[in-house]
């Protein structure tokens, strides 16, 4: 009976059983919901209120379309690809081309420069002896300027001391205008002057590794400086506003000789998380051409990389120092003075960077900066750090002259847009007492 | 009666109109594929070009439209256009339904689309060109049947995880519903292969280069070999005659069937639902695909979704990185969003990946899991607006759909990737049965999730519904910690009548009074449910409408789960 009951429920359905009758709908008709809206005057409705709703894309379609259509054919025809195997090649043969932007203003100016490894280039087996020649110009539309550099080094191992070698340099540059207001952490803007160096440098060294990181080096040097008046417009003339008082106006011929340490304990050249890299050097230099300049110049920094609990923060911390001190009563040429403001430290004004660049000269300085450098991007081999930075800096005669009273402060941020860890873009932003600085790099601060 | 034939005359010609644009037959306005293919222009895209329109240029255009500024602003939804009053979604162009309207069996789960053997295993196959796109190795065949493939293989440092990325993902994209190509897995001694004297491939550095017998032999070198020196890869059936992709917003105006702006498509918006189970991050217009049909003598465009290469833990030649499903490859609002938080707390990805030590542990698998992972903070590489057009009942659909595959489903769909280790299927069947389940409980919890509405007559004016709580029945919620409730109002022509009170039960199904319905007249049932002690009655409430029938019972006449 039960077994019954049972089959009778299974097949027939229990709602037989209690005559409940089932009202069915196919749950998949194709009776829409909102049938009105798809007619096709509904859709041209809807297009055509779209296209009011969007009047304001509209001037960007063309231009869109456009681009779209050109990175299309850049994946089409594997240009991208064709780009990198040029550069590839490029650096097969021992030349690295690279961006150069100008040493002021100009935001998103760049020009072009490089270096080539001549036993590269001509692939020569000699792995003792290498020669290397470099240079690179920069336009600057600020002022129709430019600057430009070119040069060439050897560099001989000497096999009696394992890693030691001699090196020699040579590089002269000129560039149409540079900065400057004056010497002394209270010049002002309105002293605003420019210059046109043309300089000759030339050097040879001796190196010696001491341990795996650090490095000693001996050098003797000899520049030769030419002095102009600066090109730039609506800006005076360094001859004409600061006709006396600044050593080294009219130039010189410089004779030096360098002691230097370095050392290099950073986990990643381009991209360091931990470690640091610093330097320290003294120079004796002397005139050759009776422009009574005699000192010694004594200059140290250090830069140290700490990872705050995971390698997505990262504390960078820079201390800089130098001081000229002027031998027998003679002079510093300001042009070899400690230089502060700027965000490029390749140009050889030390980083204040919401000051002009070669803001500020004097015989001595003292900075620090300091960046919190954290992740905020990152897919594949493209990462974004984003920077918050503080500088605060003084020059000065002498450091009997440094006073906390007259620091001068920076602060901003930026985005480093890096690939496989190195800075390929970089913009920054920083705001001081002399307004806000905005500028643009292909490479990290420090 | 006047009024009643003027209804049925309207709801019969509404009806006949949307089959029509539908695509189902009616004779007289048939399309042929020759005027659907002088009409529908052939167009092309690029990974390139998808990235600059997602990136760039949407970005940017999207500051100026101010329809979608409001939207975002109002955050306000739009209901689909696709679906039917049942809260379905009709077979189209664009979907079929399968595996959601009819458990398939297991063989047809494996099978998939598949209608053949693939490429004919004794050769000889004509390499025709190398593949040109996308960063997977691959090349182009012509079998002796002279049907054309593409075979894609999988990197060397990772054996095995493309192809059965794609072998395992093409299966269920097409057990829900959408147009797949046929996709074999396939493995072929390389001596079967010949070179075309006309074909061309790209090298390494992008130049275009004949495709000689020996720089097929390079190609081949950078795939792993299995046992015996067999290659595997898998092999795509190429549809000719395509017309290019399919976009993810807006419609292809030159289709005449083509009516409804694709972001307001529920099996468009979906895929974002979809693409979260399977980690399809590579869901962008590059990876559609058009064709002309022809079905009954009538021409249809079918909207394909093509390349399943970068699903599951690989991203076609390398394993996927770990940020992806997790942020856009150029993640504006994210990258806002972080500078000024100061990266004080890391992201969760970037936790999960840290406590790897930043290592893929399965090479066959790529990098995939469920740490961390969240349904509705899912993204794809690209971002698409019709993705955050999504709404809880087009997720609720969707969801329906993933969380009917049983475990068993889902290993045998596994089984089909065939890894030599079977660890590797093992781990990865577990991997997908927890995520069915996170995306279950995730979007289930988002709206009423009663689905299987039935309509019963008991006797004189009693009626009865039942449901089946899908939340109840996947285990997600204990049965004892639910309470419904419904409450019926009438409508006449839209407005609303006074509503009953509301009547709280506990089983998955309730008895009824029918009301009197006077003709045009509605009952409609608002439920809602609500689940332990600290939650609240949930929104929004399912909908159910019903009318009177021809046969002067009521009829359910609609469902709805809300935006």
């Amino acid at each position: 009976m039960g077994l019954g009951v049972l089959i009778f429920l299974v097949t027939a359905g229990p709602h037989t059983l209690f005559a409940r009758e089932e009202i069915p709908y196919d749950p998949y008709s194709f009776v829409l919901k909102h049938p009105e809206a798809v007619t096709p005057h509904a859709a041209r409705r809807r297009s055509e209120g779209q296209w009011i709703t969007r009047l304001g894309e509209q001037p960007l379609r063309p231009v869109g379309h456009g681009l779209g259509k050109t990175v299309e054919w850049i994946e089409r025809k594997h240009v991208d690809e064709k780009v990198v195997w040029f550069f590839d090649e490029l650096s097969l043969r021992g030349i690295y081309p690279t961006l150069r932007t100008p040493t002021e203003g100009s935001f998103g100016t760049f020009g072009l420069g490089g270096r080539i490894d001549l036993n590269r280039l001509v692939q020569a087996e000699n792995q003792n002896i290498s020669f290397e020649t470099f240079g690179g110009w920069a336009p600057s539309v600020n002022f129709g300027g430019t600057t430009f550099d070119f040069g060439g080094s050897y560099q001989l191992k000497l096999p009696i001391i394992s890693g030691a070698y001699h090196e020699g340099l040579f590089r002269y540059a000129r560039s149409s205008s540079e900065s400057f207001y004056g010497l002394g952490n209270a010049t002002s803007r309105g002293d605003w002057s420019t210059y046109s160096p043309r300089e000759l440098w030339l050097e040879g060294s001796f190196t010696i590794p001491v341990t795996y990181s650090i490095e000693g080096k001996a050098s003797v040097i000899y520049q030769n400086m030419n002095m102009g008046n600066g090109n730039r417009k609506a800006v005076g003339k360094i001859k004409e506003r600061f006709a006396s008082g600044v050593p080294g106006i009219n130039g010189g011929n410089l004779f030096g000789l360098k002691a230097a340490f370095e050392y290099d304990t950073r986990d990643h050249e381009h991209d360091p998380k931990k470690g640091g890299y610093g330097s320290l050097d003294v120079s004796y230099v002397h005139d050759v051409d009776g422009s009574d300049f005699h000192y010694v110049k004594a200059r140290g920094s250090i830069a140290q990389f700490f990872r705050l609990k995971s390698d997505r923060r990262v504390l960078a911390i820079r201390l800089s120092a130098e001081q000229n001190e002027e031998l027998g009563g003679d002079d510093v040429p300001f042009f070899n003075q400690a230089r502060l403001g700027g965000a490029k430290l390749e140009d050889g004004s030390e980083l204040l960077r919401s000051y002009r660049h070669n803001r500020f000269f004097d015989r001595g300085l003292a900075l620090a900066n300091m960046e919190y450098r954290y992740s905020v991007y990152e897919y594949g081999d493209f990462q974004a750090d984003a920077v918050g930075l503080f500088d605060v800096g003084e020059v000065f005669s002498d450091f009997g002259a440094f006073s906390f009273g007259e620091l001068d402060l920076s602060y901003g941020g930026g985005i480093n847009v890096k690939f496989r860890r190195q800075t390929i873009f970089s913009i920054t932003v920083a705001h001081g007492s002399e307004g806000t600085s905005v500028y643009s790099h292909s490479t990290v601060s420090f | 009666m006047i009024e009643h034939q003027k209804r049925s005359l309207i709801l019969n010609s509404m009806i006949i109109a949307i089959v029509v644009f539908l695509g189902m037959p009616v004779s007289g306005n048939a399309v042929t594929v020759e005027d659907m293919d002088r009409n529908v222009s052939e167009r092309d895209t690029s990974f390139y070009r998808d990235f600059f329109d997602s990136v760039i240029y949407d970005s940017t255009a999207g500051l100026f439209r101010f329809d979608e500024l409001w939207n975002r602003i109002s955050f306000r939804k739009k209901q689909a256009l696709d679906i039917n009053v049942y809260d379905e979604v009709p077979d189209s162009g664009f979907f079929v339904n399968r595996h959601g309207k009819r458990q398939m069996s297991i063989s047809d789960l494996k099978r998939g689309p598949e209608t053949g053997a693939g490429p004919d295993p004794n050769g000889p196959w004509r390499v025709i060109k190398g593949k040109v796109e996308g960063v997977s190795a691959g090349f182009f065949i012509e079998d002796s049947r002279g049907d054309q493939y593409l075979l894609k293989f999988d990197p060397k440092s990772n054996p095995e995880m493309a192809t059965s990325a794609e072998t395992i993902s093409h299966k269920f994209f097409y057990a829900f519903g959408y147009h797949i190509p046929e996709y074999y897995l396939i493995r072929f001694d390389p001596s079967i292969l010949s070179v075309d004297p006309k074909a061309t491939y790209y090298d390494e550095d992008g130049f275009k280069k004949p495709l000689t017998q020996e720089a097929l032999w390079e190609l081949i070198e950078r795939i792993p070999k299995m046992k015996g020196g067999l290659l595997r890869a898998s092999a795509s059936k190429l549809i000719r005659d395509h017309k290019g992709y399919m976009d993810f917003d807006g419609r292809r105006r030159q289709d005449p069937k083509d009516l409804i702006s694709h972001e307001d498509r529920r099996s468009i918006r979906a895929l974002r639902v979809f693409g979260s189970w399977l980690n399809h991050y590579d869901l962008r217009k590059g990876n559609t695909l058009d064709a002309i049909e022809s079905e009954n003598g009538e021409a249809a465009l079918k909207h394909y979704l093509i390349d399943f290469g970068s699903t599951l833990g690989s991203a076609a030649d390398h394993p996927k990185v770990p940020v992806a499903g997790y942020e856009h490859i150029v993640d504006w609002f994210e990258i806002g969003e972080a500078i000024p938080t100061l990266k004080v707390v890391e992201k969760s990805w970037e936790k999960k990946w840290d406590k790897l030590n930043r290592t893929i542990l399965y090479p066959s698998l790529g990098y995939f899991d469920n740490y961390h992972f969240d349904p509705a903070q899912w993204k794809t590489q690209l971002q698409y607006g019709a993705f955050n057009e999504l709404t809880a009942g087009d997720a609720f659909w969707a969801a329906k759909i993933i969380t009917g595959f049983t475990d068993e489903e889902i290993r045998e769909v596994v089984s089909t990737a065939e890894f030599s280790d079977p660890k590797n299927a093992e781990i990865l069947s577990e991997i997908l049965i927890a995520r069915r389940d996170i995306i279950g409980k995730y979007w289930f919890s988002k709206t009423v999730p009663l689905d299987d509405i039935r309509l019963f007559h008991s006797d004189g004016n009693t009626y009865e519904i039942t449901f089946r709580d899908l939340s109840v029945e996947h285990g997600y919620v204990r049965p004892d910690e639910t309470i419904y409730r419904y409450r019926m109002s009438v409508s006449n022509s839209g407005k609303t009548g006074t509503a009953d009170r509301t009547h709280e039960f506990t089983t998955s199904s309730f008895a009824f009074e029918a009301p009197v319905l006077h003709s045009g007249e509605r009952a409609a049932f608002q439920i809602q449910l609500k689940r332990g002690k600290g939650e609240g009655w949930r929104k929004p409430p399912l909908k159910l409408t019903v009318a009177l029938g021809e046969r002067g019972l009521l009829e359910l006449v609609e469902i709805d789960h809300g935006k």
